[in-house]
């Protein structure tokens, strides 16, 4: 489905804060509670929306990140980011047109085991040809209200 | 500017159940949080507020990017030469439809996640906007042909300012 104005109105009146009340959203908008209600089961159904706990990276116990670009055999990328993707701390794996052929984004809990799982298990993957590992060290801005349900 | 070496805020067994309850439930209400959790309302509101406030967790509508109009998803590589990092990240930040601008180690210093609706907006912003950018000296830009996989069930909450979201 794709999101109509009033479906990005709510979406927006949640985004920061989705305990907001159905009430309270409806009288923003000017529009009624049953409005609001239908609206977010219809998208919720689609799976365009799902409401969730965004928790702190750090105070979570994560304290590294990668974000690994790979290079691999022709016809090989997709296996490869499917391998990736299955990881509980791959938080983004997506086929790439360009200087790399996957790009993935993992998060951990220290350097030492994320290094360790990417040396023992990402790098040899069947497929894998080179590996480009860029360290995050500060965020500007996140959108962590974007995401996809696959 | 979130930055991963400020030290993480102590939660205690409460505060700890509280998040565990709305990761299942996130819009309980606090009446049925304080049955559950057998305290009052106005420490489940309380505390709620506080986690939010601290930037420990927030309770987030996230929307799928394909079902907001974006087609294309791409990811940028920028060098920088002539300011300070930050500030080039924080120029590129206030640009609409990046939603993710990371600083990493290394050159290129930043990489973002543009989304747009077509390639013709794409080539838009890249040439365009993220050019304009005093500061960006280099930029290479990957597309992302098909998401397999996307969460942002994390994020660096506790020194984001409320207008950057």
């Amino acid at each position: 489905m794709k999101f109509d104005n009033v479906d990005t109105a709510i979406l927006d009146l949640l985004r920061a804060n989705a305990r907001t009340s159905n009430r309270e959203v409806a009288r923003a908008l000017d529009i009624s509670e049953g409005m609001v209600r239908q609206r977010l089961k219809k998208m919720e159904s689609a799976k365009a929306m799902r409401i969730g706990l965004v928790a702190d990276i750090a105070t979570a116990g994560y304290h590294c990140s990668a974000i690994l670009r790979l290079r691999t055999e022709p016809n090989r990328a997709r296996d490869v980011a499917t391998a990736i993707a299955k990881l509980e701390c791959c938080a983004f794996s997506g086929l790439v047109l360009g200087r790399f052929d996957v790009l993935a984004f993992l998060i951990g809990q220290n350097r030492a085991e994320m290094a360790e799982l990417i040396d023992s298990h990402i790098a040899r993957l069947p497929g894998v040809v080179a590996l480009d590992i860029r360290e995050p060290v500060g965020s500007a801005k996140q959108r962590y209200d974007f995401m996809c349900v696959t | 500017m979130a930055s991963p070496t400020k030290t993480p805020h102590m939660l205690d067994d409460l505060d700890q159940r509280i998040i565990s309850q709305l990761r299942t439930e996130p819009r309980a209400t606090s009446t049925v949080l304080a049955l559950q959790l057998h305290v009052t309302e106005a420490t489940i509101t309380a505390r709620i507020r506080a986690l939010e406030r601290k930037g420990v967790m927030r309770i987030s509508a996230q929307r799928d990017f394909r079902a907001a109009g974006f087609e294309v998803l791409a990811y940028v590589d920028i060098s920088v030469a002539g300011r300070p990092v930050q500030h080039v990240a924080q120029d590129l930040a206030a640009i609409d439809n990046i939603s993710i601008v990371t600083l990493v180690m290394g050159d290129p210093a930043i990489m973002l996640l543009a989304m747009a609706t077509s390639l013709a907006s794409l080539q838009d912003m890249v040439l365009g906007e993220i050019a304009k950018v005093s500061g960006v000296r280099c930029v290479e830009t990957m597309i992302i042909s098909e998401v397999l996989k996307y969460q942002s069930e994390f994020a660096s909450l506790a020194e984001e300012d409320t207008h950057e979201i």
